[in-house]
């Protein structure tokens, strides 16, 4: 497995290979559009110099391509790859624009009303917004979004609840000394009636099982959490021993996660496994 | 580079805050301080019982108090108001007796060991005197804070205190603090 990541991640734990490349404030990369209502063109270029020794994405690829002999694809700068991008621009220098500017956005902000004409057709069936939907029915599903209560967790066992907290960015940033020191440590948060119920005490090492895993953390009583349910958080309990802050800390959601996706949109379903708790 | 008809405060709007403590990173980036001291904090409130529950977040710092406490007591001039109003410490005049930390009622001050110095929260001076604002204020995302001059009738502060009702911290301590939280 060939790897370029930013941090030394638990998934870098598992590369054969990693290139170090550089965060998005030390490299230029190519421009990136924002579609939507109202799309945008940004911008990206580095405000600091690398502070390691790390290089950005298309220096990564050229120095692979070179060695497999196909550099001949990849043969430009990224000053030519952004101006290539740009150059349809309705602008007279795209890149001189956007370097002062940061972003493009074609004149004129959607109104809310005015922007549909007399002709414009839902890509649905009835090319209208459909709340009953023929399509969802053909395909075996409920065609009216029906309300179903998620299944209770069976006697004895508590749902899992995946969360964050506002000063980390997913998983990723828990290492972070300066953020680490708000929350080093994830712990399980219990209702005070299941701790009872367990016999488990606050800050008591507890051991969490689901059909796919198991894991130990200590305990957090909290009257913020339903009777029914738990939670820990994101990002703790690594396995890369790089993440000094971080491995071997508390414990990882991610071991006791069981699969699931929503069986319409696909999405994924985080809170749906259920799990047994005891004291460790 | 005071100005003498200035006086720079700061309107907090606490029901704003979602605790994501960029404030705090803000400033000690911005001041660098280290790791295990900070000039300013994020207080938690969590009461009752599940379901019903209450959580409550709340910036605190400085309070740039109107007749500071601290200044009082200092015996050598290190801790000083500017005439805009803005309470800060001249590091190379304090000998580190700490008498501030005991006399500031919001317990805003704490002792830098490295340095030998007393630290707290300036309104980032340094960046209000190129005519920028606070980190903590720049960086809100909710855009909780809110800094500017009280005598200024048409500036941002005023506006909301004319409108919003407030109060400030202990006022009881008769240092005239010059944070104002929004109601």
């Amino acid at each position: 497995m060939l790897l370029q990541f930013l941090a030394l991640s638990d998934t870098a734990w598992y590369a054969d290979v990693i290139f170090p490349e550089s965060t998005y404030l030390e490299r230029q990369d190519p421009a990136e559009v924002m579609s939507g209502i109202c799309p945008v063109v940004v911008y990206r270029q580095p405000v600091i110099k690398p502070l390691h020794d790390t290089k950005p994405t298309l220096d990564i690829v050229q120095g692979l391509a070179k060695r497999l002999n196909l550099s001949q694809y990849f043969d430009f700068t990224i000053e030519q790859w952004v101006n290539a991008q740009l150059k349809e621009l309705p602008l007279e220098t795209p890149v001189d624009y956007l370097k002062k500017h940061g972003i493009y956005a074609p004149p004129g902000f959607p109104k809310y009303g005015t922007t549909l004409n007399a002709e414009h057709r839902f890509v649905t069936k009835s090319g209208k917004i459909e709340l009953f939907s023929e399509r969802l029915q053909e395909l075996g599903y409920d065609p009216l979004p029906i309300y179903q209560s998620p299944t209770p967790p069976p006697a004895g066992m508590l749902r899992l609840i995946l969360g964050r907290k506002a000063y980390f960015t997913h998983a990723n940033s828990t290492n972070n000394p300066w953020l680490n020191a708000f929350d080093s440590e994830n712990r399980l948060w219990l209702n005070p009636v299941t701790a009872d119920s367990l016999g488990v005490a606050d800050g008591q090492l507890v051991e969490a099982t689901s059909t796919v895993g198991s894991v130990r953390l200590k305990a957090k009583i909290t009257q913020e959490i339903r009777p029914d349910c738990t939670f820990m958080l994101h990002g703790f309990g690594k396995r890369a021993k790089w993440q000094r802050l971080t491995a071997g800390v508390g414990a990882c959601d991610a071991q006791i996660l069981e699969t699931a996706w929503d069986k319409v949109s696909g999405n994924a379903a985080l809170h749906e496994t259920f799990v047994k708790v005891r004291r460790a | 580079m005071a100005t003498h008809n200035k006086r720079y405060v700061m309107v907090i709007d606490s029901k704003k805050c979602i605790d994501c403590k960029a404030c705090v990173v803000a400033c000690r980036a911005e001041n660098r301080v280290p790791l295990r001291y900070s000039r300013n904090w994020i207080a938690e409130e969590h009461r009752g019982e599940w379901p019903k529950l209450l959580a409550a977040f709340e910036p605190g710092q400085c309070q740039q108090c109107e007749s500071p406490a601290c200044v009082r007591v200092c015996p050598t001039g290190a801790s000083y108001q500017r005439p805009d109003g803005i309470v800060a410490i001249n590091e190379s005049e304090c000998v580190g007796c700490r008498y501030c930390i005991i006399a500031c009622p919001y317990d805003a001050r704490f002792f830098r060991e490295d340095k030998g110095v007393v630290e707290k929260c300036d309104f980032c001076v340094q960046l209000v005197d190129r005519g920028e604002i606070p980190a903590c204020v720049k960086t809100c995302p909710s855009k909780v804070r809110v800094f500017g001059d009280l005598n200024d009738p048409d500036g941002p502060v005023r506006q909301l205190l004319e409108r919003r009702r407030h109060l400030t911290k202990k006022p009881e301590a008769g240092t005239s603090p010059q944070i104002y939280y929004l109601l």
